[in-house]
């Protein structure tokens, strides 16, 4: 039974992505860029670590977006970025969807005390500027990429908790909730048999934004100096790069790729999160 | 003499599930001074043609085809925007129905008013402001009330506000649509004498939309029945009370249960409102007329003269 | 009235609960790591021993938990000592902070009037203009624009800008060292030099309020006051404005509050590819340095600001809707 009704739910999302133009885009663009981390071994024409070219080298046809500061190919430097900025933002994505999830089902189901309790936490947590709060948490942990996705997932998940804690309100009020009870379905089989898959939309749709907020703070952090040094992350290369006056010295190349990099990431899981948002509400699909 | 006159009118929506002839092919004229009742089930068209008179019609909708002429001279369907703006309010006037929705939330009473008039004529704000306050001493509404928000104010109140700004630029001609019809009886009938004083003291041509047959005996001077976007009948209000020619006609007046009296034949109308995408071939009204014959299903009947002064479209009559 | 009395203690005690759970955070982070905070200041600094005695005493580093928090709040609260920061020994962290502040409360100033001038303008034309070229254009480029990371974003601006074509100086709030005639003169180089971050704020944050906002004048723009306005042959930009964009916008204005937090996250971003003297300079300092004094107090400062800013923002709205005072 659960088996079949995800497979209903799982195909509906599927074509109504596939469907969209903007959904199609998107997911093209993240296929190109998982498939990028996966073969980076393959593809990338240096090892990044290893000093292959002159420091501050201008493209040529050796090394097309030249070489950093200490001599490192920064095409290569940025093929095996995506595999760490990939993973921060998938993993972060899940782990906050986790919680997320976990959180808003507890407290749009039983409402009550328990509802405005975590409600009014989750209010507190969203009220916090998160910047500050996650760069004093990444510099007391020290820096290395599990805490930067532990730091990120533990501040993120407010958003994803509002949302399903709205959808199971709602959901909770319908007519097919009701005569659920009625047969005697446990709460926890409602929840997690009837409510949560027709929230997978909009599940899907928050998470996808939280890959682009998670790839955007890794950055960021590791653009601060908080982030890993021994990852090839987008951020880190952007952290050198300003550090050692890339732009000054004429690679502006080397600014301008990561940074591509993540616009164009981002841009696509928005896109993606935007068709599914269709999906979830059909009232938001334009008449052609 | 002649103040209105539309001809041929088709305003279309355009939907999902195809072509909505809201108004198909209309045509009337309003005389200065006169009351027009136009009557009709829901969704017949009648506030769309309202509506596209003063060319408010937003898409998914517009204006097909047809001419709309004021004052004889003035083609509306034409003109350019500017032109449109200016004859808007000044010349012709809507009142709405649903007064609470149509007044803005966050603006005074009196703002909305002096704003009406500020932006037509040459006046000074003191002078719109006094103008206001006798519009609304007219139509009954007392003066402290300007100062506040829309929502302050009884339901009936905000109508007779509603009405009150409508004849602020002293327009020639007036569009009431359902005017009463969110109202409670008493204060319904408060309104319509309302407007029948004010038709007679400020001359206004009025036409007066309405789904409810009975009220427009107290008001209208000609009454135009309409169904499925087109006018079925049309013609003096006591000769169509007295006389009524089409048979939808016949049964909206059936329709009025007077008290203590007993349901008469045909006093109801069986059937639906036809669906205005497709509706039904010919006489759009043959699937509920219980006069229908052949012809009624493959020919559209036109309006014709039955007797002067009283038109009807139907082919019982000709 | 009581609904705006209602409406006031709510706003207000959310905000004291945010502040109380600020402290905690505040005192809890630093401690919970692993390590002896008296320790680090002898080994990474070697801080003279009778100044690692008096931190000790005033913070009661050496008692139990619960006495240590009630330290921290005298100290914080009343004394706004946060102690003395290690780089700039002996500067105690609130003398830093206090240099540092005015600087970024007048970017952040300036920013939190600009971005959402901006985005509610833009969003209010591209809701009245729904479908047209420039309401797509306007959408694709925000799309984009959403996406790409502050940071970067302010040093292409800061490339471009300021040395490509140097239109504005290349770093710092004024010119080091320099000598004005006027006080004009003062404030045009002061202006000339918040100029790129305040664009590079503005173009990072006003997104979120053009989404919106334009979401709400879309709405609005459906209600039936509005064909009333156009019924009344108002010209079109009265309408688009003062009946249209007046009731739009008093959703947005909520919305604006909680944007306030991410104007305050860009600005450490900014401060820093600007090297402008504020707060958020100050923080990536302390991170590069180690200097965990500085850093708490500012994150403390930092935080403080937004949660104040919001309770405003949302004091605000109480003038703005006049339901919200009448409505029982």
């Amino acid at each position: 039974m659960m088996g079949f009704l995800s497979k209903i739910v799982k195909n509906e999302i599927v074509t109504g992505v596939l469907n969209n133009r903007r959904g199609l885009i998107g997911l093209t663009v993240i296929l190109i860029f998982t498939f990028i981390a996966i073969t980076a071994d393959i593809i990338s024409p240096y090892d990044p670590w290893k000093l292959t070219g002159k420091p501050y080298e201008p493209p040529s046809i050796n090394h097309p977006l030249g070489c950093n500061d200490i001599g490192q190919d920064i095409l290569s430097e940025v093929i095996y970025g995506s595999r760490v900025s990939l993973a921060v933002g998938f993993s972060v994505a899940f782990f906050s969807t986790l919680i997320g999830i976990c959180v808003g089902l507890i407290s749009g189901y039983y409402g009550g005390i328990l509802d405005e309790i975590i409600s009014r936490g989750v209010d507190v947590l969203l009220a916090l500027p998160s910047l500050p709060l996650i760069i004093i948490l990444a510099a007391y942990l020290g820096p290395s990429i599990i805490n930067i996705i532990f730091v990120l997932s533990i501040l993120g998940w407010g958003g994803m908790a509002r949302v399903v804690r709205a959808q199971t309100l709602s959901l909770r009020e319908r007519a097919f909730v009701e005569s659920c009870k009625a047969v005697g379905m446990s709460d926890l089989s409602i929840v997690f048999k009837v409510v949560l898959p027709n929230m997978f939309p909009i599940i899907l749709a928050e998470s996808a934004l939280r890959v682009t907020g998670a790839i955007l703070s890794e950055a960021g952090l590791s653009f601060l100096g908080l982030g890993d040094p021994t990852q090839k992350s987008w951020g880190m290369i952007l952290y050198y790069a300003n550090t050692r006056n890339a732009f000054f010295m004429g690679s502006w190349l080397w600014v301008l790729a990561p940074g591509l990099c993540i616009a164009i990431l981002g841009t696509a899981f928005y896109l993606v999160s935007s068709a599914l948002d269709e999906v979830a509400n059909p009232r938001l699909r334009r008449m052609r | 003499m002649e103040i209105l006159r539309v001809e041929r009118l088709k305003t279309y929506y355009e939907s999902v599930r195809g072509t909505v002839k809201a108004v198909d092919d209309v045509s009337f004229n309003l005389h200065k001074g006169e009351t027009i009742g136009l009557v009709g089930e829901s969704g017949c068209g009648k506030s769309t043609l309202g509506l596209s008179i003063m060319r408010l019609i937003k898409p998914p909708g517009r204006i097909v085809e047809g001419r709309i002429v004021y004052d004889g001279k003035i083609d509306l369907t034409k003109i350019d925007y500017e032109e449109l703006r200016k004859i808007r309010w000044k010349e012709i006037a809507m009142v709405f129905q649903g007064a609470m929705n149509v007044l803005n939330p966050v603006h005074k009473i009196v703002d909305q008013m002096v704003e009406a008039i500020i932006f037509h004529e040459n006046t000074t704000k003191s002078e719109a402001v006094e103008r206001a306050a006798k519009m609304l001493q007219l139509v009954g509404v007392p003066i402290d009330r300007m100062k506040r928000y829309p929502f302050e104010l009884s339901g009936g109140m905000r109508q007779r506000v509603v009405i009150a700004m409508a004849l602020l630029c002293n327009p020639k001609i007036v569009i009431a649509d359902e005017p009463t019809t969110a109202l409670d009886v008493v204060t319904q009938r408060n309104i319509l004498n309302l407007l029948v004083e004010l038709k007679r003291k400020l001359g206004l041509s009025i036409i007066f939309i309405t789904h409810d047959i009975s009220i427009l005996p107290s008001i209208s001077d000609r009454i135009m029945v309409m169904y499925a976007g087109e006018i079925v009948e049309i013609g003096d209000l006591r000769e169509v009370m007295n006389n009524p020619l089409h048979p939808y006609t016949r049964g909206l007046l059936n329709s009025i249960l007077l008290p203590l009296e007993p349901p008469k034949p045909f006093s109801f109308l069986p059937g639906e409102p036809p669906d205005l995408i497709n509706p039904p071939s010919g006489c759009k009204f043959h699937p509920r007329c219980p006069y229908a014959f052949g012809k009624c299903s493959l020919e559209r009947p036109q309006l014709h003269e039955e007797k002067p002064g009283h038109a009807v479209a139907c082919h019982l009559y000709r | 009235m009581s609904s705006v009395k209602g409406y006031i203690v709510r706003r207000v005690s959310f905000s004291i609960l945010t502040f109380i759970i600020l402290l905690l955070l505040n005192f809890l982070i630093p401690r919970a790591m692993p390590g002896d905070p008296a320790r680090i200041l002898v080994n990474e600094y070697q801080l003279p021993m009778d100044i690692v005695k008096e931190l000790r005493a005033r913070f009661n580093l050496d008692a139990p938990i619960h006495e240590q928090f009630l330290a921290y709040l005298r100290e914080t609260l009343l004394h706004a000592n946060f102690g003395y920061s290690y780089r700039y020994y002996p500067m105690t962290v609130w003398e830093l902070l206090m240099q540092r502040l005015p600087w970024t409360l007048f970017l952040l100033g300036i920013a939190s009037v600009t971005t959402p001038s901006f985005g509610i303008l833009l969003g209010i034309i591209t809701g009245w203009r729904r479908g047209s070229r420039f309401d797509v254009f306007v959408a694709s480029i925000s799309m984009f624009i959403w996406a790409i990371p502050y940071f970067w974003l302010a040093m292409i601006l800061l490339y471009v800008f300021g040395y490509i074509i140097p239109i504005f100086p290349l770093s710092h709030a004024i010119t080091p060292a320099a000598t004005y005639n006027t006080p004009i003169e003062y404030i045009l180089d002061i202006l000339r030099h918040a100029a790129l971050p305040v664009i590079a704020l503005t173009i990072t944050g006003y997104a979120s309020y053009t989404l919106i906002a334009r979401g709400s004048m879309i709405d609005t723009i459906a209600e039936d006051y509005i064909l009333m306005a156009e019924a009344k042959g108002l010209p079109e930009r009265r309408i688009m404005l003062n009946h249209a964009a007046r009731n739009a916008l008093l959703p947005v204005i909520t919305m604006v509050a909680l944007r306030f937090g991410f104007i305050v996250g860009g600005s450490i971003y900014t401060e820093t590819v600007f090297s402008y003297p504020g707060v958020g300079l100050l923080i990536y300092e302390a991170i590069t340095y180690h200097d965990y004094p500085v850093l708490q107090g500012a994150f403390f400062l930092l935080s403080l600001t937004v949660i104040l800013a919001n309770l405003i923002a949302d004091l605000i709205y109480l003038i703005v809707d006049p339901r919200v005072r009448y409505t029982r």
